[in-house]
């Protein structure tokens, strides 16, 4: 299929980007394409501006932040694949970010466009939040910061405002163990289902990917934990807030199933 | 003779990996029209109007058909289809009409003009509908058909094939043990990179068509037969063919693209979309198979019976004749000589199923398989000792009674032995892990064909065939190898022009293994004609015996005199001069073969051609709380008869060993009440390279009595052991059997809690 007729601009910065968003009720911001693009092709999405911010360099960068580590919206899921800060003390990031795609995906792909996608596929937003992540926004209003748990609101959908430009992901340092468990048919592809678990601040995180519309916390397993549960009685506890979807990589029952699996193993993996 | 056995890189390698090869998908001519074609959204109904006058009056329309254009019908076997639907819609996607406008968007929105009134019709979605009391028939005039020859048929029925030799009921009769099966197997799409895809004109009387095919001359014929013409009027030329693997073997767009240029007095170019590909692309057909073995306690086969459903969707194709290849499969690798069976090919009201490499073996040798391994597991056997105690050794017989020369069943097991000791590989099982084997035998694809070779008067050659190269490499390389062989020059200066069916002699196709097979052995003989007429010349140019010469490096040596020689260029041109440009031709055809005349009807396949011989063996790893499974080795052992370019043999092992692992754990063209669910690689899992184990490979060289050097084919095969040695090693894993394929998560997670 070939998309819709639209017009495109190339920003300069990112001011300029939020203006030229603020020229059209349909424009989209693009920056590596890989998830505009695909839907844009499908008709699912039919914006009538591009926005360009693919050339603004300076949004691409990993800085320590004393606590935490800073990443540019720009930075390229490659780039956080090698990163040595990133592999140090967020490794579960890095190791995720090298899990997406193919090579290609992942030279052109970055971090704030699969975070500003919202797609409870994607593997790095269900990261970012069992890391509790924060997203800096830029709008016409000024700098502002969302919470990952306050981000994703919907299917393809979050807390960003059309005019929004998403600049800076913050993550914490980690001093436990963390990990992704993605299953997949076939190498290469979005996950059927994963688990992120993060042990963090005496206590372990977890989120899931395509259990939901949006990306979602494991809260029941959470709270099993907390209240000293083994991993299986824990992992047992996956299926509570979620909705999982059915399709060709497999059904709600077997998405529900492969999550407990998953949990499980992600579980006995952070405490081995 | 060097060249032979040596693996040369092909000589279209680096223009297909620079980009610069010329696909069919690439070609344009001047001035050409975009065709495209209104397909059926539904998969049964009547036709009650058709109106394009609206779409006529579009800026930019030049051509619009329909079927009031093209009457009548076509058919390799049954005569069934018509080019246009005709009053009555068969299948989802089949074309009604065809425009061809002056831009690709004034052909879109002349597409959308068109008026059609249609009255569904109940869909007789799949055989078992079909094949019920009171079905309603897909050709209701089915009976007015030709079918060439002549086959039973029955209603939705189009085509019935039975076999029986010996006395079946007397070795059920004496049977200590009688093991059956049921296997099921889905649709399988061929996927080629590059669509369909053809442009075509009409030009003094002649159409003229550049086209991505595996068979110009079918394509040939096929058009001629649809726009009424002889097969002389129809030109048909190959450009770089982006992949093909049986999907490509039949005329579609062709005709179409024809008529739309006649009409419109201009090229017109036909490109599939990928939806197009998926809902009339002539996949593999969707089967059931059912297997009976009577067995004495020690193993030997006293009976087999089986029978196979196939699937052969809205019309017939060549699918007629491919049914006819059932029973030497179905009843196939293990010797008995009590045998019934039957395959019906059945109507559905589903796109038409076709041609895919290792047509109906790859689900054959799957249920074979399975079933071998069902009944050693019944027998309480060793399954490589039933397999040894059974498979067909030297002069056994066939399904249809043919002895069998050259069986290497034996040796490929050996390799295999060689490089996965069964006994280390089976001895210490871990929990999920299996091990599976699965044999098969093959046939080349014996359809005849013929090259020309001239001497050009500066010592290169240049072949010309209508022999096709689909990526295997059987043009790009081996018949060059072979050419080289011959006249002693070099690969690099032996030139192969394209595929012209005005031009070429006539050739069968790149289809089951056979370019090698038969072209190549055309290709022998026309290169020993030139070589006679070469060395005659520079007998005489050197003053010597001509069984004192000898061709080497470009040139014509008395052997042990190195320097009296003259070069290939000299004689050239001195031939030239003297007796006109130097040229021979070979034509090849296979001789036929002796089989129990009697024992099978509603086949025109009696025996095997240029058998080969295959084994393969995969260990597997079953993840037992999310079925996934994981291939941790393969061993290929496959006989080729002789390696003309053994990399270039190994790489179509590569190929269709992946293949054959999409059909084995991924792929299934599904459909509900005859619509498409998968049209696009979204939902249709084919495997990419990262799925890829390493794939270890023995060739095996048993040569046979009639292939130049004894070669046999050697592309198509490596995909059909596939399914059956992965289903094997995971029902070995999981102690369960799986007799579906495929072997999706969650039919594996079920099985291993049934």
């Amino acid at each position: 299929m070939i998309p819709a007729a639209f017009d495109y601009e190339l920003a300069g910065n990112i001011d300029e980007a939020i203006s030229l968003l603020g020229q059209s009720g349909e424009a989209k911001l693009i920056a590596g394409g890989h998830s505009l693009l695909p839907l844009m092709r499908l008709r699912f999405a039919q914006p009538d501006l591009l926005v360009d911010i693919g050339r603004i360099d300076d949004l691409s960068y990993v800085r320590d932040a004393g606590d935490s580590i800073a990443v540019g919206a720009m930075t390229r899921h490659a780039d956080v694949a090698a990163d040595p800060l990133l592999g140090a003390d967020c490794g579960i990031l890095a190791e995720t970010a090298a899990q997406i795609g193919d090579p290609q995906v992942r030279h052109r792909g970055t971090l704030g466009g699969s975070i500003a996608h919202a797609d409870p596929a994607s593997d790095l937003p269900t990261v970012l939040l069992a890391l509790d992540a924060e997203f800096d926004v830029r709008g016409p209003a000024g700098d502002r910061t969302i919470a990952a748990g306050d981000f994703f609101t919907g299917f393809l959908e979050s807390a960003l405002e059309p005019t929004d430009v998403l600049t800076e992901v913050r993550v914490p340092k980690l001093d436990g163990p963390a990990t992704y468990a993605k299953y997949n048919r076939r190498a290469q592809d979005w996950a059927t289902v994963a688990v992120a678990a993060v042990q963090r601040n005496g206590g372990t995180a977890l989120a899931l990917t395509n259990m939901a519309a949006t990306p979602v916390r494991a809260l029941g397993v959470e709270q099993a934990l907390a209240d000293g549960a083994d991993a299986a009685t824990a992992a047992a506890r996956v299926g509570e807030g979620t909705n999982p979807p059915s399709d060709t990589n497999g059904s709600a029952e077997y998405r529900a199933h492969l999550a407990t699996v998953l949990t499980r193993r992600a579980l006995e993996q952070l405490s081995a | 003779m060097t060249a032979i056995g040596e693996s040369v890189p092909r000589q279209d390698a680096e223009a297909k990996l620079r980009g610069t090869a010329v696909y069919g998908i690439d070609y344009e001519e001047p001035h050409y029209l975009h065709g495209k074609i209104l397909r059926a959204t539904v998969p049964a109904a009547r036709i009650v109007r058709l109106d394009t006058s609206k779409a006529e009056q579009i800026p930019g329309v030049l051509a619009i058909v329909t079927a009031q254009d093209v009457p009548g019908r076509w058919g390799f076997a049954t005569v069934d289809q018509p080019l246009l639907a005709d009053g009555a819609i068969r299948y989802e996607g089949e074309p009604i009409a065809a425009v061809a406008a002056e831009t690709w968007n004034q052909a879109r929105a002349a597409l959308k003009a068109i008026e059609l009134g249609l009255e569904p019709l109940d869909v007789v979605g799949t055989m078992d509908e079909a094949l019920a009391p009171h079905a309603r028939l897909i050709h209701p005039d089915w009976e007015s058909y030709e079918m060439r020859p002549s086959f039973p048929r029955e209603g939705n029925v189009a085509t019935v094939v039975e076999l029986e030799r010996g006395d079946p009921d007397a070795g059920f009769a004496a049977a200590d043990v009688v093991v059956e099966g049921e296997y099921h197997a889905p649709r399988h799409h061929q996927a080629s990179i590059e669509p369909r895809v053809c442009t075509a004109r009409y030009e003094d009387g002649t159409y003229v068509i550049h086209t991505s095919t595996q068979v110009p001359f079918g394509v040939r014929d096929g058009a001629a037969g649809y726009l009424g013409v002889r097969p002389s009027d129809v030109r048909v030329i190959v450009p770089t063919v982006g992949g093909g693997f049986g999907g490509k073997l039949l005329p579609t767009l062709e005709p179409i693209a024809s008529l739309l240029a006649r009409k419109a007095n201009r090229p017109v170019k036909l490109v599939n979309t990928r939806k197009e590909e998926f809902l009339s692309g002539c996949p593999r057909e969707n089967a059931v198979i059912r297997i009976r073995t009577a067995l004495s306690k020690a193993g030997e086969i006293l009976a087999h019976e089986s029978e196979v459903l196939m699937d052969n969707g809205a019309y017939g194709g060549e699918q007629p004749f491919v049914a006819g290849l059932s029973p030497l499969i179905v009843c196939s690798n293990y010797r008995t000589d009590s045998i019934r069976h039957q395959t019906k090919l059945v109507y559905t009201n589903t796109p038409p199923t076709g041609p895919f490499r290792g047509v109906l073996a790859t689900y054959a040798v799957f249920a074979v398989e399975r079933h071998a391994d069902e009944i050693a597991k019944t027998l309480g056997m060793d399954r490589i000792e039933f397999r040894r105690q059974n498979l067909y050794r030297e002069g056994d017989k066939c399904a249809t009674g043919q002895v069998l020369e050259g069986v290497a069943f034996e040796e490929t097991l050996d390799r295999v032995e060689e490089l996965a000791p069964w006994k280390t590989m089976t001895g210490s099982k871990k929990p999920y892990r299996g091990v599976g084997v699965a044999c098969a035998i093959w046939n080349t694809n014996s359809a005849p064909g013929g090259s020309t070779i001239k001497l050009n008067e500066d010592g290169t050659a240049s072949l010309t065939t209508g022999a096709t190269e689909i990526g295997t490499g059987a043009i790009a390389q081996a018949l060059p190898q072979i050419v080289a062989a011959e006249l002693g020059v070099s690969v690099d200066d032996v030139f192969v022009s394209e595929p012209d069916t005005s031009v070429g002699l006539f050739d069968g196709g790149a289809q089951g293994g056979r370019t090698t097979y038969m072209a190549g052995t055309a290709t022998k003989k026309a290169a020993g004609e030139v070589r006679e007429q070469i060395l005659d010349v520079a007998a005489g140019l050197l003053e010597a015996d001509r069984g004192d010469l000898e061709l080497s490096d470009g040139a014509v040596l008395v052997t042990g005199a190195p320097d009296r020689k003259v070069s290939l260029s000299k004689v050239a041109r001195v031939a030239q001069a003297t007796d006109g440009p130097m040229v021979g031709s070979g034509s090849h055809a296979h001789p036929p073969i002796e089989f129990e005349s009697g024992c099978i009807s509603g086949s025109v396949i009696n025996g095997f051609t240029g058998a080969t011989y295959h084994t393969h063996l995969a260990e597997v790893e079953v993840d037992p709380d999310t079925g996934q499974v994981t291939i941790l080795r393969y061993v290929v052992a496959q006989d080729v008869g002789r390696a003309i370019n053994p990399q270039a043999i190994e790489g179509q092992i590569d190929g269709g060993v992946l293949q054959g692992i999409g059909y084995a754990l991924f792929e299934d063209l599904r459909l509900v009440d005859g619509v498409c669910v998968d049209w696009g690689f979204g939902t249709y899992r084919l495997p990419t390279a990262a799925d890829m184990p390493e794939i270890e490979i023995a060739l095996v060289e048993v040569p046979d009595p009639v292939g130049a050097y004894g070669v046999k084919g050697a592309a198509e095969a490596p995909i059909i052991p596939v399914a059956g040695a992965i289903a094997n090693a995971v029902a070995d894993a999981i102690g369960k059997p799986v007799n579906s394929i495929p072997l999706t998560p969650f039919a594996v997670l079920e099985a291993i809690h049934s």
